[in-house]
Order: structure tokens, then sequence, then C-alpha cells
């Protein structure tokens, strides 16, 4: 665990240090800020409602964004080199790196305080919503951050590793929409619907939070990073 | 300590190391030589456990590369050919990141830290990021790096391009310096460097260990036998012909005109030493051929690389 320990350190002071850091949180928070104000005068209705709706797709773009460096970068450095010759298991240089990038995510979660606040302060009773909401938010995040990390290990790029991740995570949360789904058989359409990151947001989006959808996003996630691990694995086949 | 035994990688059809094979001692410090593209890197990162070979094993001080990786990696400090550093960290936290990961124990972390820093002269830059550092000291920090957990093994891949002259002896010093307590396998393609820092010498062509030996047995074994340099004037083609007839020249070359006009043969006589340039005056003399010099012309490192790694010595072997 030594290994997991320093990676993470190392990662997390990287994305505290870093402007680029400070900007994608300063750019997440001026798109939720607009659309949850929006979302209040335009319904008069004190609730995170429009908030939620959007948030899915503002994370599509945040989660590779904050997962594209982690692996791509050290590889057009060399660094990975190093790093892979330390006493260190491919796994755990995986989760450290995926711990780090969550931390990240819960941090910017953190800074939509005042976004509930406003909501609580103009009126909105039930806070169910509000946890579940956030719950949901940040287990899509993390889904979409180990789906980036994959993409970030099998290519070399960033911004090649932020498309590829962009297009696996949009074509995942929305493959249980009828028009994707649609255009392809019955039995599979269904189980596409079942295993979209979208239909599980949306079930926790409503104030429920149902283990069933809890192991959902562990699978995906633990299915990713792992996928990332054997992406490390596979330059020794 | 180390005993790599038949060691092949294959890229598609390519080979890039062929049946490698050898030993180093405990305490010795081995050069690994060849023209670039030979099949040195390579090696290297098999040994360290970044890439597997296609076939063959290596022990590292009893361990097998591939069957205990994490165990062989603690025993290595390894200095990878372009110094990959992040750019980001200052050099002591790249530094006690490294040690984190190695999971050097927080009361010797000061101590391992210390070493490292003093062995490789960083003291002066280690709150500098890296990126701010000139290429002599992110050498040196990549160098601290692979010293930093006392590793009894060391492998360096190039440890001295791109430093300066005056670096280069320093680093030369410190390798010495290590690798009296330590086993080190370190590449160059800079022969006197590694003449002068390494025990032994092994010399990998188009992926194949072509000589293996210290300087001086390969020197012995691979080098010409004495030869002389002869700077003369006289008609070139009965010159030739002298020596053809002459059964004390064993063999003989033109080399060439030199700037002033003067013919240039390397000879080499049957008789070795004073005996051989003795006949070769003679010739001259009987012939009345203008002797201008007549010197002994040791076989250096640099002749038997040469040999060795002659191109059309050998082809690359290439799967069908």
């Amino acid at each position: 665990m030594k290994g997991f320990k320093a990676v993470f350190k190392r990662e997390i002071a990287n994305y505290f240090s870093s402007w680029m850091g400070y900007i994608v949180v300063a750019a997440f928070l001026v798109f939720m800020g607009f659309f949850f104000f929006n979302g209040l005068l335009e319904t008069n209705i004190a609730d995170m409602r429009s908030f939620f709706k959007v948030l899915p797709f503002v994370f599509l773009f945040f989660g590779p964004a904050v997962a594209m460096r982690l692996i791509a970068e050290e590889k057009k450095l060399g660094s990975l080199e190093i790093l892979l010759t330390l006493p260190i298991r491919d796994w755990e240089v995986v989760l450290g790196k995926f711990a780090a990038a969550a931390v990240f995510l819960l941090f910017t979660l953190f800074c939509t305080w005042p976004m509930p606040a406003t909501a609580i302060y103009l009126g909105a009773t039930d806070p169910g919503p509000f946890w579940s909401g956030y719950f949901g938010a940040f287990f899509l995040g993390c889904s979409f951050i180990s789906i980036g990390l994959f993409a970030s290990s099998i290519v070399k790029d960033q911004v090649l590793a932020f498309i590829v991740g962009l297009g696996i995570s949009f074509f995942i949360f929305v493959m249980g929409e009828p028009f994707v789904s649609s255009y392809f058989p019955e039995w599979l359409s269904w189980f596409m619907m079942k295993a979209s990151l979208g239909y599980h947001f949306t079930a926790m989006g409503r104030g429920v939070v149902d283990t069933r959808d809890v192991v959902y996003f562990l699978c995906l996630i633990g299915f990713f990073l792992y996928l990332s691990t054997m992406s490390l694995t596979a330059r020794k086949w | 300590m180390i005993e790599v035994k038949g060691l092949t990688k294959r890229y598609r059809s390519l080979y890039a190391i062929d049946d490698v094979s050898f030993n180093v001692d405990k305490g010795e410090i081995i050069g690994f030589l060849g023209p670039n593209g030979a099949g040195k890197t390579t090696t290297m990162k098999i040994l360290t456990c970044y890439l597997p070979p296609t076939s063959g094993t290596a022990l590292i001080d009893g361990h097998d590369i591939m069957k205990e990786s994490l165990e062989v990696r603690r025993l290595i400090g390894y200095l990878p050919e372009s110094t990959p550093l992040y750019p980001e960290m200052s050099a002591i936290s790249y530094l006690k990141f490294i040690a984190a990961a190695r999971g050097i124990p927080k009361d010797e972390l000061k101590k391992r830290l210390d070493f490292a820093i003093e062995a490789t002269g960083l003291r002066k830059v280690l709150y500098k990021e890296v990126s701010e550092l000139s290429k002599g000291y992110r050498q040196r920090l990549c160098l601290a790096q692979a010293l930093v957990h006392d590793p009894p093994i060391l492998i360096l891949d190039e440890p001295t391009t791109g430093l300066d002259p005056l670096q280069r002896i320093e680093i030369r010093e410190l390798i010495r310096e290590i690798g009296k307590t330590k086993t080190v396998i370190l590449s160059t393609h800079i022969l006197p460097e590694a003449e002068a820092t390494c025990d032994r010498l092994v010399i990998i062509n188009l992926g194949r260990i072509v000589g293996d030996g210290t300087p001086d047995h390969l020197i012995r074994k691979y080098g010409k036998k004495a030869c002389f340099r002869m700077l003369m004037k006289a008609d070139r083609q009965m010159v030739e012909s002298a020596f053809e007839h002459e059964s004390g020249v064993k063999e003989y070359r033109f080399e060439g005109k030199s700037e002033d006009g003067y013919h240039i043969f390397e000879v080499t006589p049957e008789l070795s030493g004073r005996e051989g340039g003795e006949l070769l005056f003679r010739l001259a003399r009987e012939n009345g051929w203008t002797l201008a010099e007549l010197s002994y012309k040791k076989t250096t490192l640099e002749d038997v690389f040469r040999i060795l790694t002659e191109p059309e010595a050998e082809e690359r072997k290439e799967v069908a």
C-alpha cells in the first residue's frame, strides 16, 4: 500500500498546486451556477432539479478532463518507466491515481455548496433529493473518471485521452435511451438500458438510494479500473 | 549477482536482442557497449522488469525477473536513458516521492535522502522545480532517485549523456565510488569512459553479445597483432609488390595519401614488437623509400569496438 499512498499523495499535490486544476473547478462552478440559478428563475421553484439535470452533461466533460493527464502524460514524459520499475504493483498506481481524482471530484462538488444553501434559504424543504443527488453525482463522476483513466491508459496524448474518454462516457451514459437502443435487438437494448449510466443516475436523482444502483456504479468503476491496470500490464504481453 | 540467460526480445519480426547471456559478479562494474540500437536499452528495460523478454530470463540475486518482479525491483536502482522526471515537482519533493513509494521507513528517510543528495551534489538545487534544472542536474536527480534506497544493484542507462566534461568526470568518479560496494551495469558509447570506469565490458551489436571481458582481454583477443604505420615517399605499386614478396609481412593496407604527399601504409609484420619494426626499416632502406615516419600502432579499445560492431559483420536475424 506504500505505493498507493505515494502515488495518491503526488497526484493530489498535482491537482491542488496546478492552475489547471483550479480552472477546471472554476469552469465547472460557472456552468453549474448558471444552470442552477437559471432554473430557479425559470421555474420559480426552489429545488435542485435543474442542477442535477445538467450535472451529468457537465460531468461528461469534467470526468475525462480530470483524468486525461493521469497516465497519458506519464507515457509521454517517459516517467512511467521509473514509476513501473519501482517495487509497486500496477494496480496500486491505477488506484492511487483514481483515488486522487475522486478526492478532487469531491472537493469540486463541495464547492457547489452555495447552490443547495440558496435553495434551502429560498424554502426548499425536502433534503432527501439533495443528499441522494449528490451521492449519485459523486458515483457518476467517479464512473466518468474511471472511464477517463482507462482512456488515458490506452493512448499517449492527453487531448486524445480526453476525446476517447468523452466518447466512451457519452455512449455508456446514453446507451439506454431509445434513440440509441432502438437500433439494437430487443434483448440487447434491454440490457443496454439496465447497464447505462443515465438509467442509474436518474434513479438516484429521485431521492432514493437503491443498493442495486450503488452496486452498479461500483462494478462499473471497478471494471474500468481493472481495464486500466490491464492496459498498464499489457506492455508485458 | 546478475545472471542473464538466453534473453531474447522480439518486436514483431525484428529481434531487438537475441539470446543474450552474461553474468555479473557482486561488486563488479560492467560496461555495456554497443552502437545505437544495438539492444543495450532493451536489455536494461528487461532487467528492471519494465519489459518482459520474449524468451529467456535473468536472475537478480537469485530472484527471477518474471516470477519475483517486485523483489527484483526492490534490489535495483534504475536510471533510464531519458531522465524522465516530473517537471512540476521540486527536486526534494521528487526524491521524497520516490523514497515513499519505495517504502523507506521514516527513521531512515533523512539519512537516505542526505546520502543521495550529497553523493550527487544536489544540495544547491533542492527546492528548484525539475523544469528549471539544467540537463546535468536532471541527470543527477535521476541518479539520486536510483540511489535513495541504497540498492545493491544499479542499472544506469547512459549516465553521462548530456553532461559537460567536468560533470562527466564527477559522475564517473561517483560511479567508481559507489561501485566499490555495489554491482553496477552501465551503458555508454563513450569508450574511454567505459575503459576508465568499468571492470569488465560486454559489447553488444545487432542484439547479440559479440565480446565480453576486461578491456585488456578484449584488446588481446580481438585486436590486430602489433601493427605499424609507415609514412613514406615511394611508388605505391613498388611498395606493395615489395610487401607482397616479403614473407615477414603478414598483412598490409594502403591507408591513403597524406596532405603533404606521403603514402600511408598500415603494416602488420609476422614478428611483433621491435623486430617487426626493424624489418620494415630494412625494407625501406633496401628499396630506397624515403621513410618519414615509422610508428608502432597499439590496438585500442576503439579498434576492437570497430572490429566487433562492423555493420557487415553480421546481419540482424529476422523472422521470415
